[in-house]
């Protein structure tokens, strides 16, 4: 039967949309981007841990437990910051979002535990650093369930916008995830490049800052972290070009024009700047040098989130259109979140100021 | 109602929320407490240049702060995603109706990331002072976090002068509810004493600590669990600002509900008369099973408010709007396109329900024996499995068709916790042959 006869797509919220559009897309897009930098952090350090197993002249202990300590706040940091992302996709798509959640239950639970088990591991990863022990091979299950928590979110992304694969997915009990759009395989290799792309590039950063000077022994480590970055990076287009090559026509005619249509071409060159400049960065070894891809790297990221979202309405076109959506905007609630936010910020750099200033020593 | 349902066998979605949130809410309300209780000692310690309780302090930070913290967040992403299974269109509008407010949550919740990392992470490598106003503004960020949630939890139970599209500036007719203020004070309340009874049973365990510190550090979190008192009068405060159908549970109206409101007052009673007599007797020792004990009370005090306050909304989600089956109230019909219960009961409750029928078919050729099953799974899986917790099949057996259709006709108000059928009479016929059907007659 057809879907429509069948008429599983929920209804849109009785509430209607709280802000225009535009504003939750923007947010969304802006939040994931941070959320997917944070997480390269997390990708790169677990990298880290197998890359530099143990001291060496150019990753001393100080600098290996640094990065270990580090690691779980930036996982941490990345899941607060990708709650955001998942508000903002309920308020515009929630019907979508919510029967997918269903259709994959079991599965979609599992990330939970796969959360707990990272954050768990990355603790007792950096417990092991700091003794003096090694631990590469958390860093390798780190990675596994990175990469299988991707998968999951893929997964649940691609399903979200094929309502005409839901009933047929159904007999599955929510017990597998969903692969099978003709997305799925090229988006999930694109989030892992990514992860290893800008983790490689983090690493290598972090390192460069900490020394002094780049001495010979610092360089071949950071030239290894390099290395990671231009593998994932590479394959991070290459995936990209695949996902468009795989693109079905009807969707691909449905992707919104103006100044949306140049997201896929800013995606990709962002992307290959990136790659160049980590190039470039490798001979010059500086920390300019490494910070510029750096730059480039968080475009290419708000040009691919701003890219998804432009996909997922155009897979969704023809059973669902956001401007028949009536606005009910809250410009008073948003207001007061701009304000808090600002000083949430600010509080955050006081932090910062706190955390680090310089211990006065006692008399 | 328009959703696929989420079955869970056995156990069902509400058992399965409920797993999760008590869970969350015992950790998250344990980490705002800890918040406070390691800030005042630390401040204290630092006044009295007691450099054994600072570092007694510095060995729990990461068990009582950290580890709370981490567990705390990824089980408040495990609740939303629970319910989001169970009970979609409730979240849905919650989403809805406080995207701001969860923004705003966010935003406290980026503050206390850093301000944890920095307080465990750099203990020795700040100034004492700045570690001390580090850990304030952990605590106070996560006190923010608890108030801006039990805004929305609030809502659900008193929605008040909230209507659609109209919740004012600030949402503030939809935050500042009835039950806001008590319910927050008392949620502060339990936070400082989940804290003080952790303290209690960690300072107490812990060998190494210097007496003089411990003695402190103990006075301290029993002074930490003589605020659970107000709890009383804020329960108080509280029911008065229910619904007259709520408050009827918690008089004898629902048996189960008001057991649990006594055990768990009690339990908070016992847990301050603890404190009290410690404090009076300046006895700061505690044995391992008085620890166990204490615990088990906060448990059980915390984990049984939560079941009152979640089963005296029934059977609302959201009060006087949404039903725990997903149908709104007839004060929606307007706005709810397709799940409003005049609707239901005028084009069927599976008109609104097409995940109900199974894959492939459809209303028009569903089989009548089908059909009644398709009703069960529309209107009652949600809270009703076949077989498990709260399970229909036990609950039906030996009943008559005659009785179990008379009971559909007038379920809510056999049953007050119980939605209005939502459906036809035809469908009211089908799913009563359906429920029959569980128990087969043995001739």
């Amino acid at each position: 039967m057809l879907l429509a006869d069948l008429n599983l797509i929920p209804s849109y919220d009785m509430l209607g949309l709280p802000m225009p559009a535009w504003l939750a897309q923007s947010l969304m897009a802006l939040t994931l981007a941070l959320h997917w930098t944070f997480l390269s952090m997390a990708a790169g350090g677990a990298v880290a841990y197998v890359l530099f197993r143990r001291d060496s002249p150019g990753v001393p202990g100080p600098r290996r437990r640094a990065l270990a300590a580090f690691l779980p706040l930036s996982l941490q940091t990345a899941m607060t910051l990708g709650i955001a992302p998942l508000l903002f996709v309920q308020v515009l798509y929630g019907q979508f979002f919510y029967t997918a959640n269903i259709l994959m239950g079991w599965v979609w639970l599992g990330l939970l535990v796969l959360m707990i088990v990272n954050f768990y591991m990355l603790y007792y990863a950096w417990h092991r650093t700091r003794t003096g022990r090694t631990a590469w091979l958390l860093g390798i299950a780190v990675l596994a369930h990175m990469a299988i928590s991707a998968k999951i979110l893929t997964a649940n992304a691609t399903l979200t916008q094929s309502p005409d694969a839901w009933d047929g997915f159904r007999a599955m009990g929510g017990l597998v995830p969903f692969m099978g759009d003709a997305l799925f395989w090229p988006r999930w290799t694109m989030a892992l490049s990514a992860l290893l792309g800008g983790g490689g590039l983090f690493v290598a950063i972090f390192l460069r800052a900490r020394a002094d000077d780049l001495t010979d022994a610092v360089r071949p480590a950071v030239g290894k972290a390099l290395a990671v970055s231009h593998v994932g990076l590479a394959g991070a287009i290459a995936a990209g070009l695949w996902a468009a090559v795989r693109l079905p026509q009807a969707a691909r005619a449905a992707l919104p024009g103006g100044a949306e249509a140049a997201l896929p071409y800013a995606a990709l060159g962002a992307a290959a700047l990136t790659l160049l400049l980590t190039l470039l960065a490798r001979r010059s070894g500086s920390l300019a040098a490494l910070l510029a891809p750096a730059g480039t790297f968080l475009v290419a990221l708000l040009a691919v989130a701003g890219l998804r979202d432009a996909v997922r309405r155009a897979a969704l076109a023809e059973h669902f259109r956001l401007a028949s959506v009536p606005v009910h905007a809250q410009w008073s609630s948003f207001s007061l979140f701009a304000v808090i936010l600002v000083l949430g910020l600010a509080l955050m750099a006081y932090l910062v100021r706190l955390g680090f200033a310089p211990v006065p020593e006692r008399a | 109602m328009e959703y696929p349902i989420f079955d869970v066998p056995l156990a069902g979605g509400s058992l399965l929320i409920a797993g999760v949130a008590v869970f969350h809410a015992f950790l998250a309300h344990f980490s705002v407490g800890s918040g406070f209780l390691m800030a005042l000692a630390e401040r204290r310690a630092l006044r009295d240049g007691d450099l054994d309780l600072r570092r007694a302090l510095r060995r729990y930070a990461f068990g009582v702060l950290l580890v709370p913290y981490v567990l705390g967040t990824v089980t408040g992403v495990g609740i939303w995603f629970t319910i989001a299974l169970v009970s979609p269109r409730a979240v849905s509008v919650l989403i809805h109706q406080f995207v701001y407010d969860w923004a705003i949550e966010w935003v406290f919740f980026l503050v206390e990331g850093l301000a944890i990392y920095l307080y465990v992470f750099r203990w020795d490598r700040m100034s004492p002072m700045a570690h001390n106003r580090v850990g304030w503004i952990f605590a106070l960020c996560s006190a923010g976090t608890l108030l801006v949630i039990n805004g929305i939890l609030s809502f659900m139970l008193t929605p008040g002068r909230w209507r659609p599209f109209d919740a004012g500036p600030l949402n503030y007719k939809a935050l500042l509810n009835p039950t806001y203020l008590p319910t927050s004070l008392a949620r502060l309340a339990i936070a400082l004493a989940l804290a003080g009874v952790g303290g209690v049973v960690l300072a107490s365990m812990d060998r190494t600590i210097a007496a003089e510190a411990r003695r402190k550090l103990v006075a301290l979190c029993y002074k930490f669990m003589l605020p659970i008192l107000a709890c009383v009068p804020l329960g108080l405060w509280t029911v008065s600002a229910m619904s007259e159908r709520a408050r009827t549970f918690l008089a004898g109206g629902a048996p189960v509900m008001a057991v649990m409101l006594g055990l768990g007052l009690a339990s908070m009673a016992i847990l301050c008369l603890a404190a009290i007599v410690s404090l009076w007797r300046r006895d700061y020792a505690v044995s391992s099973l008085g620890g166990v004990l204490l615990c088990l009370l906060a448990f059980v005090a915390f984990g049984a408010v939560e079941f009152v306050r979640e089963g005296v909304r029934k059977p609302y989600v959201i009060e006087g709007f949404l039903y725990s089956t997903g149908v709104t109230a007839a004060s929606a019909a307007a706005i709810d396109p397709r799940a409003s219960l005049p609707k239901t009961r005028a084009a069927g409750v599976l008109s609104a329900a097409p995940w109900a029928l199974p894959p492939g078919a459809d209303l028009a050729s569903l089989a009548p024996a089908r059909r009644g099953e398709a009703v069960y799974r529309a209107a009652c899986l949600k809270c009703h499995c076949l077989d498990g917790y709260n399970a229909v099949r036990p609950l039906v057996k030996g009943w008559s068709a005659r009785t179990l259709r008379d009971l559909l006709d007038h379920m809510d108000e056999v049953k007050p916790a119980m939605p209005p059928f939502p459906g036809t009479d035809a469908e009211k016929d089908a799913l009563a042959a359906y429920l029959q059907g569980l128990n087969p007659r043995r001739d």
